[in-house]
């Protein structure tokens, strides 16, 4: 930590825990100890009485508060054992480096929940509480396991950390000469991926996966199909937890599928309802328009580098592999980028997200919100050196209007999930802005806290329609006074998302929006999407507040609906805490900054040149510690493995990154600090004006503006558009095809049809005729020939002897012609004796 | 045709004659069958074909001789093996099968005698031609 982290710009004003050790700032909420198994296990049992509580009740609560506060004593724990990187196990001690030194944490990590998910899927409705203690537990394992690898991340505090666990999935071998050992050819690997990224996104899935598991207790806990919805969501949870680890593009492009079938799976959970089985099959099918032009991309790029895994790819780039086609890397990078609009639900194909939300309301949290969303910016993260600065460009637009066009659908929105889906596809606009304005860091930053505090809003509007049966805000308000925890949860992240500061929100989106003037500065194309990220900030504030404000305070609207209202079971209450602590704590330590730096291979140089007028060199170097230090790792692990655990101190061999740039960047970071509070708090302060103190009448403004507001309720008719533009058309061409489908090819198969009926006909008839004819006549012929030589067998005895004797000489007779016609038939000339001399 | 002349210039009839004596006994046989009506005068003419037969078996045991040194099939004898100890009694020849015909025609006769008795006991005649029973 050579630098001040106050310079940074962000998080200036909330730095606890900047100036030591960085987890320190973790261990705020994880020294609570509790280090053994017992006291999750314990944790777990008794929150099973408390899931069907239906009344806000005290004992209740102050029970769960308790368990809360010994499950995140756990969790601490599970931290802290990461971050001392060894522990003293009965004598033993067991080194933590081996989470990362070798593949099986992080395939147990994964192959868990797909275990579980079998099991849920074929006995899981005859366990006991129909098995929900089987998925949740293995999420759980996995989130012991993640939060040790965090620590041990925060414990190495490498930027260049990274670990390859790979073996030959498919090896194509060429002979070559007898006795010459074969030449493999062509080889896919397949294998695993451990860097910081990595860990981090572990992290928040399996965080939020587990809270949600356990939100979904209580939640889910009416559901017929209960256990099938647990299995679900462990298909989805491993399907993640495999896009994140898989260290090829192949194996991502499966799990990417994979995570689409369980978003289907859960989209449709409810397929009674049709609009939910619309709603699955919509999202399907706008996720596999944009999945066409993410796998051209990854053939693209395997075309012309031969390699599947990132860095292979990577290294083809850097090494000139596109150096005659730089215009088709950029294409490339753009169909890549298609899977990305697809999956993150940028603009044209974002309307799938909305839909999705006929789904439950923790698989909204946890799928449509926090992980599998985000996926698509996960995505561009990893693949970050190969866009070129055209394509990134083109993401970075995409993102810009992605944020301000569903901010300012979200104005509009009655329905809270409605809302926060809205704020969902704008937050992931933000992201995607942020990687294409080169803000590769605070992009990625924006995912991991957007996740924290976007999952709470959800869990937290979930836990609103629990107890209002209803999810249109118009019907709720003064609810604070029933939900306080969800209210003050909600809060939180409201306030997070909304971008105030000392939130977590505010550092990551500060961080985007400041790295975006820079980058403009440099850049002209960018300017107008800073404009745009800007309102969209002010936008998010102002909707935000006007969910909060239409929500929670104020007067209920419907008395009836409120009466019934009620805290939800702790089983609910105890995420929306965490999550809503983590809305205000996720940033804190500086420590996301230190540790995600640049992308691993600069091949993106290039693009930091075109960005900054005065590039430097340490990318480069960068890229080749970078990649060399993780060959060398991979190779032969233990040398690096031994000096880590040989070192308790993990202070000593601490690599943070520090970004070159920094002092340029920062006036634009103060900058965008000040633009972004006005901003957000111009927002907050309308939304107040406007829905607590009615100063200011929405319903006056709206008439005021019927178009702006017709078309801001219609989403911009982007469905309608889609629907008349593509989906008509290609109904049109369906019934097209079907058409053509009847009329020419049936026409040619009955056609075929009758021909060969024609054909059988023919040979019928030449089978009866000659075929048969063929055989009655040869029939024929023999008994006429019988009835013919009957005639001889007179059965007079001399008549018999007259025909024997008549043959017996003609046999004679016949012989003697035979062998001796020259005697009978040529007379031979009298022999001429020559007379004696 | 010339009869052959012995060695004490007496002359000898030839095998040709024994031959020409055979073929009209058969052949005045074969008439007797095919002309005759009567089953006894058809039984008749097949006992001259059998003895035309018997004149021709006599008459080639008469004339015509193996070669010594060939044993049955023709195949030669080993040397210094007697063929009378192969064939027994020089004497017994082809002539012998005349004697078996003449048993034969003995028995022939007394079974064909038979038959033609079970003919006129159903028939009511020996008339051969009425026998068409074995009509196709």
């Amino acid at each position: 930590m050579a630098h001040g982290h106050d310079d940074h710009g962000h998080g200036s004003g909330h730095d606890a825990g900047h100036g030591s050790a960085a987890p320190g700032g973790h261990d705020d909420h994880g020294h609570g100890g509790g280090h053994d198994d017992h006291a999750h296990g314990a944790a777990a049992a008794g929150g099973h009485g408390g899931g069907h509580e239906t009344h806000f009740q005290p004992a209740g609560m102050s029970r769960g508060l308790a368990v809360l506060v010994l499950a995140l004593g756990v969790a601490g724990g599970f931290f802290s054992l990461g971050v001392t990187g060894h522990f003293d196990f009965g004598g033993r001690v067991i080194d933590l480096n081996d989470l990362f030194d070798t593949p099986w944490p992080a395939l147990t990590v994964l192959c868990l929940p797909l275990v579980a998910a079998f099991v849920q899927i074929f006995v899981g409705r005859k366990l006991p509480r129909r098995g929900d203690w089987v998925s949740t537990g293995a999420v759980m394992v996995g989130l012991a396991i993640s939060l040790m690898m965090f620590g041990r991340m925060i414990g190495i505090y490498d930027w260049q950390f990274q670990r390859i666990h790979e073996i030959e999935w498919i090896g194509l071998f060429t002979r070559s000469a007898p006795g010459q050992p074969d030449v493999t050819s062509f080889r896919i690997p397949m294998g695993i991926l451990i860097d910081n990224i990595t860990v981090i996104m572990l992290v928040v899935v399996t965080l939020i996966s587990t809270l949600v598991h356990i939100f979904s207790m209580g939640y889910m806990v009416d559901e017929p199909r209960y256990s099938r919805f647990y299995a679900f969501l462990s298909i989805f949870t491993f399907s993640m937890l495999g896009l994140i680890l898989c260290h090829n593009v192949f194996a991502l492009y499966m799990f990417w599928e994979l995570v689409g079938l369980s978003s289907y799976l859960l989209i449709g959970f409810w397929f009674e309802k049709k609009s939910a089985a619309d709603a699955q099959k919509k999202a399907f099918l706008a996720n596999r328009v944009g999945d066409i032009g993410m796998f051209l991309g990854i053939v693209t790029f395997f075309y012309f580098t031969g390699q599947i895994t990132y860095a292979g790819i990577f290294k083809g780039v850097a090494e000139g592999a596109f150096s005659n086609h730089m215009g088709l890397l950029t294409i490339a990078g753009c169909l890549l980028f298609c899977g990305a609009i697809g999956k993150s639900a940028q603009f044209p194909l974002h309307v799938w997200l909305p839909d999705a939300m006929e789904g439950p309301t923790p698989v909204s949290a946890l799928i449509h919100a926090a992980t599998m969303v985000a996926a698509g910016v996960y995505l561009v993260t990893r693949m970050f050196p190969v866009f070129t600065p055209d394509a990134l460009i083109v993401v970075a637009w995409f993102g810009g209007i992605t944020a301000i066009f569903a901010a300012t659908i979200a104005l509009c929105a009655n329905d809270i999930k409605k809302v926060l889906a809205y704020s969902t596809v704008s937050q992931l606009g933000y992201m995607i802005m942020g990687l294409g304005a080169s803000a590769y860091t605070n992009g990625f930053f924006h995912l991991w806290t957007h996740a924290f505090f976007k999952a709470c809003l959800f869990l937290g509007s979930g836990s609103v329609i629990h107890a209002v049966h209803t999810q249109d805000m118009r019907e709720m308000g003064g609810l604070w006074k029933k939900m306080p925890i969800t209210f003050g949860a909600m809060l939180l992240s409201t306030f997070a998302i909304a971008g105030v500061p000392g939130t977590s929100g505010f550092t990551s989106k500060d961080g985007i929006l400041g790295d975006l003037l820079f980058a403009a500065h440099h850049h002209a194309a960018l300017w107008p999407i800073v404009v745009f990220a800007f309102v969209g900030a002010g936008l998010t504030a102002f909707y935000m507040f006007r969910l909060i404000f239409m929500t929670f305070t104020g007067k209920p609207k419907v008395q009836e609906k409120f009466d019934h209202a009620h805290e939800s079971p702790w089983v609910m209450a105890a995420p929306l805490v965490i999550l809503g602590a983590l809305a205000i704590l996720s940033d804190k330590g500086g420590w996301f900054q230190e540790l995600v730096g640049p992308p691993p291979s600069a091949a993106s140089a290039a693009i930091r040149m075109d960005l900054i007028a005065h590039g430097q060199p340490v990318v480069e170097e960068a890229k080749e510690s970078a990649h060399e230090g993780g060959e060398h790792e991979s190779a032969e692990a233990h040398p690096s493995n031994e000096a880590a655990s040989a070192e308790t101190s993990t202070s000593a061999r601490r690599h943070p990154y520090e970004d070159p740039l920094e002092h340029e960047k920062h006036p634009a970071h103060t900058t965008a600090m000040i633009i972004s509070i006005f901003v957000a708090g111009s927002g907050i302060f309308l939304s107040w004006l406007t829905y607590q103190k009615k100063v200011i009448s929405a319903p006056k403004i709206a008439a005021a503006l019927p178009g702006v507001h017709n078309l801001l309720l219609n989403k911009y008719y982007v469905d309608e558009f889609i629907t008349y533009f593509l989906v008509q058309p290609f109904l049109a061409l369906a019934y097209g095809c079907a058409r053509f489908d009847l009329k020419v090819i049936d026409f040619t198969v009955n056609a075929w049809g009758y021909f060969t009926v024609l054909c059988s006909r023919v040979a019928g008839l030449f089978d009866q005729k000659v075929v048969d004819g063929t055989v009655n006549g040869t029939a024929d012929v023999v008994q006429s020939a019988g009835t013919a030589l009957s005639r001889f067998q007179t059965g007079r005895i001399k008549t018999y002897l007259a025909w024997s004797v008549a043959g017996a000489l003609l046999l004679v007779g016949g012989f003697h012609l035979v062998t001796n016609w020259k005697h009978v038939f040529v007379r031979r000339p009298a022999a001429v004796v020559e007379p004696a001399k | 045709m010339p009869l052959a002349v012995a060695a004490n210039n007496m002359p000898v009839a030839s095998l040709e004659w024994f031959l020409l004596v055979g073929a009209f006994l058969f052949a005045c046989g074969i008439f007797t069958i095919l002309t005759r009506k009567n089953a006894v005068s058809v039984l008749m003419g097949v006992e001259l074909v059998l003895n035309a037969a018997n004149v021709n078996l006599v008459a080639f045991s008469r004339f015509v001789k193996a070669p010594a040194t060939l044993g049955p099939a023709g195949i030669e004898l080993p040397k210094g093996v007697d063929p009378h100890l192969v064939y027994g009694a020089p004497w017994i020849g082809g002539n012998v099968f005349a004697a078996f015909v003449i048993i034969l025609a003995a028995a022939e006769a007394a079974v064909a005698l038979g038959i033609i008795l079970g003919i006129y006991r159903n028939l009511g005649d020996v008339d051969v031609d009425q026998v068409t029973g074995m009509k196709g």
